[in-house]
């Protein structure tokens, strides 16, 4: 095992992301001095492009410099003891791009937040640990960019910025995660970390800037706060003299006209979005060098749709937000022999790759091993301060066969495992990472909610697996819930099958199961179409002109929903049916009804309430009703019958 | 005119199938096609569908019609804004082939 790495280049204090190349990417090395962000650029190449539609979208080396320096002459350097941060958000990947690096630039670290949701962002924004919000939109406040970067700003030019050697020590950003408690974790990725990973990425997969001027041009369906879209999409681009899209596109029509307008031969996406490509006509995508998925397993299903209609071949990367990159795999590798997008590696890899097609291989500098099905990893990529090898919550199996790599011995053994899934509370639904104590957390912040439990299940389709809650929280909608929680949380994540009930199904030590949460949930829904109502034993029984009845509003009463979604109440014209029925059952002489008189509803009737119906035969044809709760009438009124036999319809 | 109300029937009735199909493709077993206003928002705040959500009901919505989203972003937001502006958009595309 070679011990030239990991940490023995990283842990030394006076290295900087300039001598990270000759350590874990030779090909890409330049001088020892200068940083690896633009070093294969000339100051004419591209850094960024857009749509054709977005005239002059493109943006050169040189002008992301000056834009640089336009930013960094309105920061303030963050004082060396300064804790806080800044927090970056940009839906224009160049924007997102001149930010981090004016940033970094200033001594700053910045905020990656969890999502973009608008609460969480303010949220986040309004912590102690922000210093400043540097955005280009018009929901934020802060350093707003687009004034900034404008084209008429530029009649005064800024200086084309040299920029620093950042020491590998040095944290650049924070990485907010769910976590298993529910809490979002901070998680600090320092230089080294991110230019090591990005330097190795570029490298591996052949994206640097080739012997015959071919350029990395990268179109991202992910956005850059997650730290696979910054790597993949902006950092990578970045140290290998590539390119990167502006835009983040999502519907297929647009990932295909965003690819085709701007030549890009680097897709990254996830599996959710590549499965949404089918609706595109076979051969309608450009030859791409590669397709990234990450954050999920690709299903076999997409993967064939892909190689099918598009010839494409996708390389999928597992890692973690903690660990960064781990492994690496091609889609479906063996189907054509001949090249056309299928091809993976330089030298002779061909081979292991086929008979491997379910199994992750390492890649460069990563060392992994098992305990007990747990696995640990040893790379530059982890954090210098964090135990080695670090444990991880995935569970692997390795492959029967190791595939070593003999009379090569700058390769060590390379272990390929099968991944199994996670041994925590953290799932992983549409590529997103929550934690179900996190979702729990929240229901039970929503004024009214008593209780909640959440489990996940499997499902089929793109989301691979989705969260389901019961939720104990009388006169509230599900609908209500989820308004609640997409304050906070993704809408991925957010449960789309709720469970209103009276309690939750806990053992008699309090503890709830897994089994006993999805056995709820697993229920026929039953379509309760009635008020739940009975006989009351009462004096009035024996009163022939007089009925009463004890009322209960089941919490999943089909007709509360639909009126008030936030406030489900009970239709006045469903009290007003019950009555008629009650009265007809004691009293089928009555017949049809003709008319309805002095109707009043006095209050809202809401789930989970129960009251009496108290029937009053005034006279052969009519009857007065009023549902009555704790002595407070809630309707009243006085129905008309035909008294005669009512015609069928 | 009788034209417009014509339409305005094929309208209603395209938006009518267009619920269950969201309905059917999203597998949302708390909603019923009837408790979707045609006017509110299919992402966020009404419906509360999601991106992943979204790119399903387009998959659907091409299944069914043989209709694509457009090809630029914020033109599908408004496309996918609501049940009324996918079936303004369906009943336009619908009949031309591509």
């Amino acid at each position: 095992m070679t011990d030239r790495y990991p940490a023995v280049g990283l842990a030394n204090r006076s290295l900087t992301v300039a001598g990270l190349a000759p350590i874990v990417a030779p090909s890409l090395a330049r001088s020892p001095t200068l940083s690896p962000i633009l070093a294969h650029h000339e100051p004419e190449s591209l850094v960024a492009f857009g749509l054709e539609a977005r005239s002059g979208a493109e943006r050169t080396a040189e002008r992301l410099r000056s834009d640089i320096a336009r930013v960094v002459a309105v920061l303030p350097e963050c004082a060396p003891d300064d804790p806080r941060e800044i927090l970056c958000v940009a839906s224009d990947r160049y924007h997102f791009a001149v930010a981090l690096l004016a940033a970094w630039q200033r001594g700053h670290r910045v905020a990656l937040p969890p999502n973009a949701q608008p609460e969480l962002l303010r949220a986040v924004a309004d912590d102690r640990s922000i210093s400043l919000v540097i955005h280009d939109t018009d929901e934020m406040s802060g350093l707003d960019l687009r004034p900034l970067l404008a084209e008429e700003i530029r009649a005064t030019p800024a200086e084309p910025l040299a920029l620093a050697p950042l020491p590998a020590l040095r944290k650049l950003v924070t990485v907010w995660t769910s976590g298993s408690t529910g809490e979002h974790q901070r998680h600090s990725k320092t230089a080294g970390q991110l230019f090591a990973e990005a330097l190795t990425l570029a490298e591996h997969f052949g994206l640097a800037v080739g012997s015959d001027g071919e350029r990395a041009r990268v179109v991202a369906t992910v956005p850059s706060h997650h730290i696979y879209g910054l790597l993949f999409s902006v950092l990578v681009p970045l140290v290998s003299g590539g390119a990167f899209s502006r835009e983040t596109p999502l519907h297929a029509v647009v990932v295909r006209a965003t690819l085709m307008a701007t030549h890009a031969n680097v897709l990254v996406s996830v599996p959710a979005h590549l499965r949404a490509l089918r609706i595109l006509d076979p051969g309608q995508l450009p030859a791409l060098s590669r397709v990234f998925s990450s954050g999920a397993p690709l299903p076999p299903e997409t993967a064939k749709m892909l190689r099918a209609r598009f010839d494409l071949a996708v390389t999928e990367v597992l890692g973690s937000t903690e660990t960064g990159g781990i492994a690496w795999r091609v889609s479906e590798p063996a189907l054509t022999t001949a090249s056309g997008g299928g091809e993976v590696e330089e030298g002779g890899q061909a081979v292991s790759e086929r008979d491997a097609a379910a199994h992750w291989t390492p890649l460069p500098h990563v060392q992994i091993s098992a305990v007990e099905g747990r696995l640990l990893v040893d790379s530059p990529f982890l954090p210098p301060d964090g135990p080695r090898p670090w444990p991880t919550a995935d569970r692997i199996e390795f492959a029967t066969q190791e595939h070593t790599r003999p009379g090569s011995a700058r390769h060590q053994l390379r272990h390929q495992f099968r991944h199994l899934g996670r041994v925590d509370g953290v799932v992983k639904i549409g590529a997103k990472r929550v934690a179900i104590a996190e979702i729990e957390r929240r229901l039970l912040e929503i004024a009214g909610v008593e209780d909640a439990a959440v489990a996940v299940i499997e499902v089929g389709g793109a989301r691979g697996h989705e969260p389901v809650a019961l939720v104990v929280g009388p006169g509230l909608s599900p609908e209500h819930l989820r308004a609640e929680l997409r304050r906070w949380l993704d809408p991925v994540v957010i449960p789309r099958r709720m469970r209103l009930v009276d309690a939750l199904p806990r053992e008699p030590n309090g503890k709830l199961t897994r089994r006993a949460i999805l056995a709820e949930i697993e229920q026929p829904k039953p379509r309760v179409l009635e008020l739940d109502c009975r006989s009351a034993p009462s004096a009035e029984a024996s009163d022939p002109t007089r009925a009463a009845f004890e009322v209960y509003v089941p919490r999943d009463l089909y007709s509360l929903r639909g009126h008030f979604r936030g406030a489900p109440i009970v239709p006045g014209v469903v009290q007003l049916e019950l009555a008629r029925a009650q009265a007809l059952a004691r009293w089928p002489e009555l017949g049809a009804l003709r008319w309805v008189r002095r109707l009043k509803f006095l209050r809202p009737l809401g789930p989970g309430e129960h009251l009496r119906l108290i029937l009053d035969r005034r006279a052969p044809d009519r009857v007065e009703f009023s549902f009555v709760c704790a002595d407070e009438r809630v309707s009243v009124g006085s129905l008309s019958f035909s008294a005669t036999p009512a015609p069928q319809e | 005119m009788p034209g417009e109300a014509a339409a305005s029937a094929s309208q209603t009735k395209l938006e009518r199938e267009l619920k269950q199909l969201i309905v059917d493709a999203l597998k949302l077993e708390d909603t019923a096609p009837e408790d979707i206003d045609s006017d509110e928002p299919l992402v966020g705040d009404g419906l509360g569908l999601d991106s992943i959500d979204i790119l399903e009901l387009a998959m659907a919505v091409h299944r069914r019609f043989g209709v694509k989203t457009g090809s630029d972003d914020s033109q599908n937001r408004e496309v996918y804004g609501s049940v009324r502006s996918l079936a303004a958009f369906i009943s336009t595309h619908e009949a031309k082939p591509e």
